[in-house]
């Protein structure tokens, strides 16, 4: 019989029933009175010099209200770094990136009036992949780099294309590599991406007569887009309103800024107007940011017996044509760039480089599921060297309490247990009875393993907020600063207060929309952090409040308010409970016979702050930037075809240690979400690049997302350690597991073809290919 | 959005839809015959299609056709390519029609549509080219009723201001030994790497109709007499099949033609292995 009533049972979600009926109104779904539209025009270059824009056939267009570009507003915007013009300004550094901008009375006619702009272009040379742009002689993406702003733990190389360096120095990485009995040494790569979230990105935005700003947007972050619009335009933030209604799928893409800065601009062309910008999905794909890109140089070192002792690590990231989130992605990846490996000497050297591809920006795993590629790649060439069981060697190296992690931070009493992780995993997936069968002449099955471990990267000052208010019946309204993207977390939080008030979810009443006027503050709805910080602001409103509900009814029942207690809808003596009131005669003031009123309504009051982090200091890496670590274990077994190269991903699985699963269905949800999605990543996500640097698939057509029919069996599991500091124990789940997938599908396919496969997304034809490569290459 | 604007028609019958594309023609209008349109649409709407106006067939009696007819199977133009499937009439028509893009596009999809559209892989005619179907057209001068032969080569061979109508079969087709391959990059739902349909005809002979490993559909009785040529090995076969393909194998992004090359020559050993041809 578990403790808990409403923890760990799978309710529906609260925002379900209207999201499969329809009802559920999304931005691009609001129609103020006067809207404009506005449409882009979208470079079809990747690098070059604008010689001219003419605009002057699509001003006379019919309906057109004003066409803009980037010298109308000369500005640059970036959420870490300011390094974006919203409309390229003398150059494009992308394909796709937005060069002009026209604001109609309808979206017709301002896709019409787009087509009528013309645009000269002079070719400029290409960086086409970090290796690229750290050459010496790679031409300068960003010439001005050392007057743009940027956030302190952002370390910008002015001079080259090094948006930011992250060095992590722990131990004495290279001598151990020399004294290690066993070295393996590769290189990795993956090209970017896009987050295809179901809904495009769009933004509504208004000037009000009083000089207020009020934006709808597409965002996992109104107070960061808040913040930086103040900050940018030198508006008063008091005077911005973000209203974000519940977005169809953010996966980190709509995590910083994105859209608002240049809808600020276009309803300011139009006198304030309000003006809608709605993505299509190239634009989405093309012109907003995607995944990032990676190249990777791993060495480690390890005793005879598989045991690690040194790691050197050289991530080169491709952030694409501007900073904005990619800068923190790479130093995130610095932060926990060994993976769940207790490794006593490492040296990582993350570069964050600029290239001529889209920009990159948060995604699924943020940093995490980068590293995790070449690191859990690494590991299985590490116990094919020692001859190790590729199970055996993560058992053996698996970071445990008492370890420190690369940032030389200790690994505390809140550690997961990834060793039971690995354990439950290995059995799920069958891995005693096999990882390579020969099932018939043409084909194989194998199997292969991956390891995660992600902590939320966040300024370490971060919190949230938590309002509970009361309806007359006695129900309660939950106000928070979190944004419902389709994880859940909301009906999670629900629980967490019903828990508290010995009530059911049902009577929890939440504020699906967040706006910025009335909501708590809070950073992002990114991380996987909403349900631990938000929680423990939700559940510090719900004391909060219960204790003004005992004050309250501690006078009319003549007790004392400690010998009180609330569940069930009532408010009573704990150890005599007939003795008491219903809710509903307390939230809003005890009210006497006579018309006397006492205490007035319950406003519970709630918030969370992050305790102990710090910044990492810039040559060493040293601090404790983490607030929690999820440690895991995923495995997939695969069917290939040795004629063709096709195969299939027939099974999933994973298990995470997340502390306390909240809401078994939800979580579920989030894991299978996460590892289909690390499934695209691994089979068929990337963009694909022609040698001007033009994405040749940038389309759905062309950019294969994992479809349903496709997904293979999942089995799911979770480990609970609890989380000491984590509302009820829990701890993040919601991303992590897209984590090791990405990893474990290539050591899969590595083991039935028998060739290193270090690259992804891997199709059938680039399998063929490595495998003729390679049996070329033994035979010379 | 088409960002452009158009008129649109659906006229009733085959006469006046041949009228309206003479009448707009001679008002200077360019117009197109319009079926499931997800070509035309999705071509329009981003800039690579433009026309002043539709004409829509999907009320034209005859090319909403689905049933036998003495000893043919008629499909109307305008069936859309799950209707076939659904009935499955024959077959091997609907193994050509059901891995056309995904279920909720195959309700828009028309057998007319693919098999006119531009673009070059129109797996839908692989079948119709293996069993001497009928191909009814209609236009400013009535309709006419062409053989497959004469109704193809590289693309549907419509004189300006015609469009198809029907296809029809003859039944005893459908009781043949097929087979069908269809390869991918990757996904099942894209166009293919290579789609082949095979068929056993009343002389044990196998035909095969090729779509996708070159830049457009075709059979030619050269290849098909190579493939039944029962002295040769296979890899022989398919070194002098791939001599006597019209053009080169395609090499796109999808993929090299190297790998659709080694594609090609399974394809054909799994062929010749499923329909016996040793038999």
């Amino acid at each position: 019989m578990s403790e808990f009533k409403q923890i760990g049972r799978s309710f529906s979600r609260t925002d379900g029933l209207d999201k499969v009926h329809g009802k559920q109104e999304y931005v691009n779904d609001y129609q103020p009175t006067g809207l404009l539209h506005a449409a882009l025009k979208i470079s079809t270059h990747a690098h070059a010099k604008i010689k001219s824009i003419d605009t002057a056939e699509a001003e006379a267009a019919s309906g057109v209200q004003a066409v803009i570009t980037g010298d109308d507003f000369p500005v640059t915007l970036g959420l870490y770094m300011g390094d974006h013009p919203p409309l390229a300004l003398h150059k494009v550094r992308h394909y796709g990136e937005p060069v002009a901008a026209v604001i109609a009375n309808t979206e017709h006619q301002a896709k019409n009036a787009v087509e009528l702009i013309k645009v000269k272009y002079e070719d400029l040379e290409v960086i086409s992949s970090p290796t690229d742009g750290l050459k010496a002689n790679a031409p300068l993406l960003h010439e001005n780099m050392d007057e743009y702003t940027h956030i302190d733990a952002v370390h910008p190389e002015p001079g080259s294309n090094v948006a930011n360096h992250t060095k992590i120095r722990k131990g004495e990485a290279a001598q151990a590599i020399a004294d290690a009995e066993i070295v393996i040494e590769d290189t990795f790569s993956f090209p970017p991406c896009d987050h295809v979230a179901m809904e495009t990105r769009a933004v509504i935005s208004e000037i009000k007569a009083n000089g207020n700003v009020v934006i709808h947007s597409t965002t996992q972050a109104p107070f960061t887009v808040k913040e930086l619009l103040s900050f940018n335009f030198d508006i008063p933030v008091g005077k911005i309103k973000i209203i974000a209604p519940p977005i169809g799928g953010g996966f980190g893409g709509k995590a910083g800024i994105q859209l608002e800065g240049l809808g600020y601009l276009l309803t300011k062309a139009a006198d304030g107007r309000p003006v809608k910008l709605v993505n299509d999905r190239e634009e989405d794909m093309l012109s907003s940011p995607g995944h990032i890109g990676m190249e990777a140089k791993v060495r480690l070192g390890a005793t005879a017996d598989g045991k690690l002792i040194a790691a050197e690590l050289d991530y080169h990231f491709d952030a694409g044509a501007y900073a904005d989130y990619a800068v923190n992605v790479s130093n995130a990846a610095a932060i926990s760039c060994t993976g769940p490996y207790d490794i006593p000497n490492v040296r990582c050297d993350s570069l964050c480089v600029y290239t001529n591809h889209p920009f990159a920006t948060a995604f699924r795993g943020f940093g995490h599921v980068e590293l995790a590629f070449p690191i859990e790649r690494s590991m299985d060439l590490l116990a094919e060297k020692a001859g190790i069981d590729p199970v055996e060697i993560r058992m053996k190296n698996a970071i445990k309490e008492g370890d420190t992690s690369p940032t030389q931070s200790l690994m505390d009493a809140n550690t997961g247990d990834l060793r039971e992780c690995i354990k439950r995993a290995a059995k799920m997936i069958n891995w005693d009875q096999g990882s390579f069968i020969k099932k018939d002449e043409n084909k194989v099955i194998a199997k292969g393993f991956g390891l995660l471990w992600k902590s939320p990267a966040m300024p370490p000052n971060t919190g949230a907020g938590a309002i509970i208010t009361f309806n007359k019946d006695g129900s309660l309204n939950l106000h928070t600063g979190i944004m419902e993207i389709g994880q859940g977390s909301k009906t999670g939080l629900a629980q967490i207060v019903a828990e508290r008030f010995g009530t059911s979810p049902e009577n929890i009443h939440l504020v699906q929309e967040v706006n910025t006027e009335t909501a708590p503050h809070d950073w992002s709805t990114a991380a996987s952090r909403s349900l631990m910080m938000a929680g423990r602001a939700a559940l510090e409103a719900a004391d909060d409040a219960i204790d003004q509900i005992c004050r309250t009814a501690a006078i009319p029942l003549r007790c004392p308010p400690e010998d009180l207690i609330v569940e069930g809808g009532r408010v009573f003596l704990e150890d005599e409970p007939s003795i008491g009131l219903p809710l509903d005669d307390v939230v809003h003031g005890y009210v006497y016979e006579n018309g006397n009123a006492i205490e007035g309504q319950v406003i519970g009051r709630g918030n969370y702050i992050a305790r102990r982090l710090s910044g990492i200091d810039p040559e060493t890496g040293k601090g404790r930037p983490s607030l929690e670590y999820t440690l895991g274990a995923q495995a997939v077994e695969i069917e290939l075809d040795l004629n063709d190269y096709s195969y299939q991903i027939k099974k999933a699985v994973s298990c995470m240690d997340v502390g306390k699963v909240i809401n078994p269905n939800l979580a579920r949800g989030q894991v299978v979400g996460a590892i289909s999605m690390g499934i695209g990543l691994a089979r068929s996500e990337g963009f694909v690049f022609n040698s001007r640097e033009q994405v040749v698939n940038g389309v759905l057509r062309d950019y294969k997302v994992l479809r349903y029919g496709e997904e293979p069996e999942y089995e799911i599991d979770f480990v609970e350690t609890p989380q000491g500091d984590g509302p009820f124990g829990l701890r993040g789940l919601g991303e992590q597991g897209i984590i090791g997938i990405p990893g474990a599908i290539a050591n899969a396919l590595s083991r039935a073809t028998g060739v290193k496969l270090n690259y992804i997304p891997l199709l059938p034809e680039d399998i063929w290919q490595s495998v003729k490569e390679a049996s070329h290459n033994d035979s010379i | 959005m088409i960002p452009f604007n158009f008129k649109y028609y659906r006229p009733a019958n085959i006469e006046e839809a041949v009228e309206l594309y003479q009448q707009l023609k001679a008002d200077g209008e360019k117009s197109i015959y319009y079926a499931g349109g997800t070509e035309i649409v999705t071509n329009a709407r981003d800039g690579q299609k433009k026309y002043d106006a539709l004409i829509d067939l999907k009320d034209i009696n005859e090319c909403l056709e689905h049933g036998e007819k003495n000893d043919e199977y008629v499909f109307g133009a305008c069936l859309t390519l799950n209707e076939i499937v659904e009935k499955d009439y024959f077959p091997l028509f609907s193994l050509a029609c059901r891995p056309v893009a995904d279920h909720t596009t195959r309700n828009q999809l028309t057998m007319g549509g693919n098999i006119c559209g531009k673009l070059p892989y129109r797996e839908v005619i692989l079948p119709l080219m293996l069993v001497e179907a009928n191909f009814v057209f209609a236009g400013p001068e009535g309709m006419r009723t062409v053989a497959a032969a004469e109704a193809y080569d590289k693309r549907m061979l419509l004189n300006e201001g015609e469009f198809l109508v029907q296809v029809k079969v003859p039944k005893k087709f459908a009781e043949l030994d097929y087979h069908d391959v269809r390869k991918v990059k990757q996904s099942e739902v894209d166009y293919p790497l290579l789609h082949l349909a095979a068929l056993k005809d009343e002389a044990d002979q196998i035909r095969i109709a090729f779509s996708s490993i070159c830049a457009f559909p075709f059979r030619l009785e050269d290849i098909e007499a190579i493939f039944n040529d029962s002295q040769l090995e296979m890899e022989e076969k398919v070194e002098q099949i791939v001599a006597k393909f019209p053009i080169p194998i395609k090499d796109d992004k999808r993929g090299s033609a190297d790998y659709r090359r080694l594609l090609l020559g399974q394809s054909l050993a799994e062929i010749w292995h499923k329909l016996g041809g040793d038999a």
